[in-house]
């Protein structure tokens, strides 16, 4: 696994810095360093959705949206039971059935448009509990799998990077790794981050360097997208 | 086939940079070099693996996590017989009880479903346990640390890591230096291009491969060169 020092130290050398010394001309600090790391990472995650997570949320009766936790990007698949359920859109559910929003069942179909962030619906309504979970802070629910005997709502979608606010070290000491990502790929953040770095309005400001890493960095997307879609395998399947 | 050191790959790149080993450090060298690997791997999937897992299986475990040094999954056997592998969205319309099926009442597993690249399934699910199973696929290519440090290659693929280095170590200094590294850049990509060719023609399994060899990611580096 890569750590943050790691990434750190290649952009200092590109910078021309000492990475045993860190950023030390002022040109660039090592806040701005990990504030941008964050940013880069979300826009990697978010574009290639390369790691998945599956979070299973407790279904309660006559509740039909559902919170999809912080930790997972988007969902993009859904299943009630174990059973996967159709994604539609709102539109679909008004044409198809007048009085949706008030029918009562087993669910069938899920949108998210039209909705708050981070919320799906379910249709219909669920007229049953599922096995609750314990717990008091949100989001409430289990990872990892499917639990198809509790009756309870599963999404999959992209991982989501596990830390927001990044540092080089933990409180502990010890060096902060990236999760979310495979060591393949990490060696392109460090382009992700050099693009902002380059193109910013600053001393460091070179946009023939920044053109340069941006397309390096959107290499990594192309690539990791590629081996998204065999993952999915939704155009052909072998 | 012939093998490396990392100080001998070292010494190639340096070559081409006017051996500035002032400017361009030991470690520097070693990242870019790891970094170019990476590159390779993702693009052409030469670095293949096979990952046995005597043992592996838990009963009615549906969720696995692919074993380290695995980047993508392409086969995957359940003691001996290759599984077809199958979207996970179509395994669920296929089977509305993929995952309560299992083997005492199915027989034997004959799909496999990825979830991302970090985790997979198999239908129907394994209730016994203790099976063994077999991954091919694309791995994480070693990672170089000490001057003796060895890998195996083909003398074409050190010919692309000295291409590559030599363009993007001067990334540091950027200016005229910097844009007519381009040139080698250009070099690495058309090399590229013909190994991963080769690569989808003796593994036509990695479709992988064979999308990754598509235009559209040949063209932003182009574009790059174009500069």
């Amino acid at each position: 696994m890569t750590s943050v020092q790691t990434i750190y130290g290649q952009v200092c050398y590109t910078l021309c810095e000492d990475p045993p010394n860190g950023l030390t001309l002022g040109m660039v600090t090592l806040q701005q360093f990990l504030d941008i790391l964050g940013v880069v990472l979300l826009d990697f995650c978010q574009r290639t959705g390369l790691v998945k997570t599956i979070f299973t949320a407790p279904i309660k009766a006559g509740v039909s949206l559902y919170q999809v936790p912080d930790d997972l990007m988007k969902p993009e698949l859904a299943f009630v039971s174990g059973k996967i359920k159709e994604r539609v859109t709102e539109d679909d559910l008004t044409n198809g059935h007048f009085k949706w929003r008030t029918e009562n069942g087993w669910p069938r179909q899920w949108h998210e448009d039209n909705l708050p962030p981070k919320y799906m619906e379910l249709y219909p309504r669920p007229s049953f509990n599922g096995v609750s979970y314990p717990g008091t802070t949100l989001p409430i629910g289990k990872y990892g799998d499917f639990f198809p005997a509790d009756n309870n709502l599963t999404m999959i979608g992209a991982a989501a990077p596990d830390i927001t606010a990044w540092t080089l070290v933990d409180s502990s000491g010890n060096p902060v790794y990236l999760q979310a990502i495979s060591d393949v790929f990490t060696p392109y953040l460090v382009y992700g981050i050099l693009e902002q770095i380059f193109s910013a309005d600053g001393e460091m400001r070179d946009l023939q360097r920044a053109a340069y890493c941006r397309t390096r960095f959107l290499e990594a997307v192309t690539l990791a997208e590629h081996i998204a879609r065999e993952d999915l395998l939704d155009d052909e399947d072998e | 086939m012939p093998s490396f050191s990392l100080s001998t790959i070292q010494g190639y790149v340096l070559d081409r940079l006017d051996g500035n080993s002032t400017l361009y450090t030991s470690p520097e060298l070693t990242y870019v070099i790891n970094e170019c690997i990476g590159v390779i791997s993702l693009f052409t999937g030469f670095f293949k693996n096979t990952v046995q897992l005597p043992g592996f299986t838990v009963a009615n475990q549906r969720v696995y996590t692919t074993p380290n040094g695995m980047l993508a999954p392409v086969i995957i056997s359940f003691e001996g017989r290759q599984l077809q592998r199958i979207s996970l969205r179509k395994l669920a319309r296929a089977r509305k009880n993929f995952l309560t099926d299992n083997t005492t009442s199915f027989g034997p597993p004959d799909f496999w479903a990825p979830i991302g690249i970090g985790m997979f399934l198999m239908s129907p699910i394994d209730s016994v346990g203790g099976h063994s199973i077999t991954l091919t696929g694309i791995g994480q290519p070693p990672l170089l640390v000490n001057p003796t440090d060895v890998i195996v290659l083909e003398n074409e693929y050190v010919e692309m890591i000295t291409a590559y280095c030599a363009h993007r170590l001067p990334l540091k200094i950027g200016g005229k230096i910097f844009a007519d590294g381009s040139l080698e850049l250009n070099e690495f990509y058309d090399k590229l291009k013909q190994r991963a060719r080769y690569e989808t023609w003796i593994s036509p399994k990695y479709s992988l491969l064979r999308t990754a060899l598509g235009a559209n990611s040949m063209r932003p580096a182009e574009g790059v060169a174009a500069q």
